[in-house]
């Protein structure tokens, strides 16, 4: 029988460093190479269990989307699936030849295809995803069976009554570029999608040039350069798609907007959310903008214990997305219907002091503790750093991923304070409420009297 | 069939079971040849300190370590009434311990980074901390008092009761998860898994602070824990920190068996009548006891159904986004069906027809060898973390008898014939207790049938 030393295997070894000195330990962990086509070769190798993670991920998803193509980088995501082979809806099957799984995702600036398999089909899966996004097929009736299935997606997720807070928000802080935030779309948009216009938008995105392949796990770097240029070497580079299709810049938010959603809830859940910083324009402030969730949303902080702790709120959490075209910073918060006008009053003073000295050195230390111990754990997981490395690749560039750590690191709490004052404190927002049509005129007088504002949708 | 209709208003408020992701992600039909043979485990040991029994795997590949203490018994260590107080008395711990008073216990784990989790399950409750060799000892200083040494101060307690009696009212309004609870209380009348250990807002709102602190008294004891470590970490360094903090508790004479069967009935049908953008359909089927010579067999079994729903009803005809047969792995197991769909009159028959293929299917030694071989392809993503791997140890312990058997599960599913598939699927398949939340006049149509 065999040993398994493969759990001691310690071709991989993640340092517990100080947070500075990050970017060496991973980047010794990172290949990158390109493709004379463009094609962008990233690998992580990984020894601890025979299995190998290889994605394709491609630089769209709803950030490409005119408002009448809404849901088109989702769909056509579940149709190169359909479509491999010529619709002989073979990708299932060998897939399951190669022992593996597969599946993708789409969200709002990465599009990613990918099979998680033992290592020693690697090649075969590289040549799989070569052919699935090389050659897509796409005709009348497979978009109309997995138009379907779509709509069955978006249905499920039309039955939880957070995705309406989570819609209307959205759709206050975006306006009129809502659909380039929206992956999914709505039914109504995706009836009209037609064969033809998936085709351009795939033609359009879909070039070696704006894509990357990433392999995680147990495998070697330089055999996978190799057989990736092999597979890869005919997929003709194309026309960079944002020069001739710029995206447009985000509207900016004028004025904070309300909206009560009523629906069928026993509690009452607060979301505020603001236009946060670009990747691309602001990076430090990206840095801060995580660095302030981690201290608000540490259990012992005086945030979570005057606000939570009181009782005022039964929880309390705030988010920053990290986004190239404007990420959203977004607090949600679940308390009570009669709790509710002394809680959003609690919040308001706890958001002015952000702009004082709110942020102290403990906070700090225990923020940076914490990601020092999430990023051993996160190293732990071979296959999800193939999504990890591909979702920075499309959103940020690799550089980022790769100083990440280091980078967040080096906030101070003056720059944790300056964040807030730039893009929360005093600014405009999109607050969306979730309520019961019993206690909704309740909550909206509550709303008015604490923000000072009348109307909500 | 018995058709029961529940009405919605009726119903308890109801928690969606971290055990029952109903999930949509996409398998293959699986291929013929073999990762490995099955290895032996030369980096995990079990051993004892004083009463408590430990298995540690030692994993010197990065400094990541996780300690889980499972306290065992679940659903049979409370009833209607008191199910919840296990964890409302972990979370509670959270806000004061002896050595800890009030936030101290909060700030001391803030401060080295670490993390605590509590999860309550059918069969036990996890305690679980997620550290590194660097801050091994001021964590389990902070983990260790808690659960040893808790304060359960009243106001403690009911901050925390308040907070799970939101999420269970969250929950009540979100259809999966009402689905959840549906087809948990149906499948499990007369069996112990029919209280659900993370409790209902009944019986949180009942349990009291003094109750709290009683159980702590009488069920934190030595006898119903086990300890698991995976990590950099060494035996030594182990032994002293149970010895050091774990002493204080109680031996107790708890001794964990397997419970009973789930009882086998003829299909039903509940139904929830809801109006929805679609209607979900939902139900579990009893299996063996984990450690039956059935359950590898039965496991395939429901892996192969789940494959033929995914195709039969999404792939091939578009009607749903998520079908699958989900898998109970419980000490006593349940297989189910699940799908999202707005023509339920057309998912039902195909999930019969479904079921029906997999009692009388001719299939071929080799295709049932890609289902194995896929559970082995899962086996090494599980195992890929040192979480994965203390769970994939602790339930070989509890349920096949022994963690060295965590390994000989790979063979045992190799051993497993496509006549064993049909037998277990014929012996334990054919008795479904369906749910349905959703628009009934939808389902007219496969009713009358």
């Amino acid at each position: 029988m065999k040993r398994v030393t493969c759990f001691l295997a310690l071709v991989f070894v993640a340092t517990a460093a100080s947070l500075q000195g990050q970017r060496e330990s991973l980047a010794r962990l990172v290949r990158q190479e390109q493709l004379a086509n463009g094609l962008t070769l990233i690998v992580s190798e990984n020894h601890v269990v025979p299995l190998a993670t290889v994605a394709v991920v491609v630089r769209t998803g709803a950030f490409t989307q005119e408002a009448s193509d809404a849901g088109i980088s989702h769909l056509y995501e579940h149709m190169l699936f359909r479509s491999y082979r010529g619709g002989e809806g073979g990708w299932d099957q060998e897939v399951g030849a190669l022992n593996g799984t597969s599946n993708g995702s789409t969200s709002a600036e990465s599009v990613n295809y990918y099979m998680v398999l033992p290592s020693r089909h690697v090649g075969t899966a590289i040549e799989m995803l070569a052919r699935l996004v090389r050659d897509a097929y796409f005709d009348n009736n497979s978009l109309t069976l997995e138009r379907k299935v779509v709509l069955g997606e978006i249905e499920r997720n039309l039955a939880e009554p957070l995705h309406h807070l989570q819609t209307e928000v959205a759709k206050s802080s975006w306006g009129s570029s809502f659909s380039r935030k929206d992956p999914l779309g709505t039914p109504e948009s995706l009836k009209l999608i037609e064969s033809s216009r998936l085709k351009e938008v795939f033609q359009r995105y879909y070039v070696p040039n704006n894509a990357a392949l990433i392999v995680t796990g147990d495998v070697d770097a330089a055999q996978i350069f190799s057989l990736a240029s092999k597979s890869f070497e005919k997929w003709k580079r194309g026309p960079d798609p944002f020069i001739a299709h710029p995206v447009p810049a985000m509207a900016p938010l004028q004025q904070t907007k309300i909206a009560i959603i009523q629906a069928d809830t026993r509690e009452v859940t607060v979301m505020l959310q603001w236009p946060g910083p670009s990747v691309e324009t602001n990076t430090a402030a990206t840095y801060s903008a995580d660095l302030f969730s981690s201290v608000l949303n540490a259990a012992g902080s005086s945030f979570q214990v005057r606000l939570v702790g009181s009782g005022l709120f039964q929880s309390v959490s705030i988010d920053y997305e990290t986004l190239r075209h404007l990420g959203p910073i977004t607090l949600t918060g679940v308390t009570t219907a009669p709790d509710a006008e002394r809680a959003l009053t609690a919040l308001l003073e706890e958001m002015y002091k952000f702009e004082g000295d709110y942020f102290t050195d403990q906070d700090l230390a225990i923020a940076r503790k914490r990601l020092k111990v999430a990023s051993v754990f996160a190293l732990e997981q071979t296959a999800q750093r193939a999504h990890t490395i591909g979702y920075w690749w499309s959103v940020s560039g690799l550089d980022y991923y790769l100083s990440y750590v280091d980078n967040l690191g080096s906030r101070s709490a003056n720059d944790l304070r300056e964040f807030a004052t730039k893009y929360i404190v005093d600014k405009p927002m999109s607050i969306g409420v979730l309520v019961s049509p019993g206690e909704a005129p309740m909550i909206r007088a509550a709303v008015a009297k604490v923000f000072g504002l009348t109307g909500g949708r | 069939m018995d058709l029961r209709i529940v009405s919605a208003w009726g119903l308890f408020a109801v928690l969606g079971f971290a055990k029952h992701p109903w999930r949509g992600e996409r398998t293959g039909f699986g291929g013929t040849d073999q990762i490995a043979a099955t290895a032996v485990d030369t980096a995990t040991e079990s051993y004892e300190v004083g009463g408590i029994r430990i298995i540690q795997r030692h994993n010197p590949a990065n400094t990541a370590v996780v300690v889980h203490i499972y306290l065992l018994g679940g659903a049979r260590q409370v009833t209607s009434a008191t199910a919840g107080i296990e964890p409302l008395m972990l979370e509670s711990s959270g806000h004061g311990t002896l050595h800890y008073p009030e936030g101290e216990a909060l700030d001391a784990l803030a401060l080295t980074g670490s993390t605590i989790e509590v999860a309550a399950e059918m069969d036990w409750t996890t305690f679980e901390l997620g550290t590194t060799t660097e801050e091994l000892d001021s964590a389990w200083a902070v983990f260790a008092d808690r659960l040893v040494h808790p304060t359960l101060d009243p106001a403690a307690v009911e901050l925390v009761r308040a907070r799970m009696l939101s999420a269970r009212r969250l929950n009540s309004s979100r259809p999966d998860a009402v689905l959840d609870r549906l087809a948990d209380s149906v499948a499990f009348t007369g069996h112990p898994y029919e209280v659900n250990p993370i409790g209902t807002e009944r019986s949180l709102q009942s349990i009291t602070p003094a109750e709290v602190k009683r159980y702590h008294a009488d069920q934190v004891v030595k006898s119903r824990l086990l300890v698991l470590v995976v990590g950099n970490a060494s035996r030594q360094h182990v032994e002293r920190l149970i010895r050091e903090r774990l002493a204080a508790l109680p031996q107790g004479n708890y001794s964990w068996t397997l419970p009973p069967p789930v009882p086998v009935r003829d299909n039903s049908m509940t139904i929830l009548p809801r109006r929805l953008p679609t209607n979900y359909i939902g139900g579990y089927y009893p299996g063996p006891l984990a450690n039956s010579e059935d359950f590898p067999a039965f496991r395939l079994a429901t892996e192969l159904l789940s494959s033929m729903l995914y195709s039969e009803i999404r792939a091939e005809r578009g009607l749903s986004y998520t079908a699958y047969s989900p898998f109970l792995e419980l000490g006593a197991s349940a297989g189910g069906v699940y799908a999202s769909t707005t023509a339920p009159d057309k998912v039902f028959p195909l999930i019969a027809s479904g079921m029906s293929d997999v009692f009388y299917a001719r299939f071929a030694g080799f295709e049932l060898r890609r289902f194995v071989e896929q559970f082995i392809t899962e086996y090494y993503l599980r195992n890929e973390t040192s979480a994965g791997q203390a769970d994939y140890l602790a339930r070989a312990e509890l349920y096949r008898g022994g963690w060295r058997h965590a390994n000989k599960f790979m063979e045992d599913l190799r051993a497993v014939s496509p006549a064993d598939v049909r037998r277990v699927a014929r012996k334990y398949m054919g008795h479904v207790q369906y749910v349905y939340v959703g628009d009934t006049t939808r389902m007219k149509q496969y009713m009358r049938q």
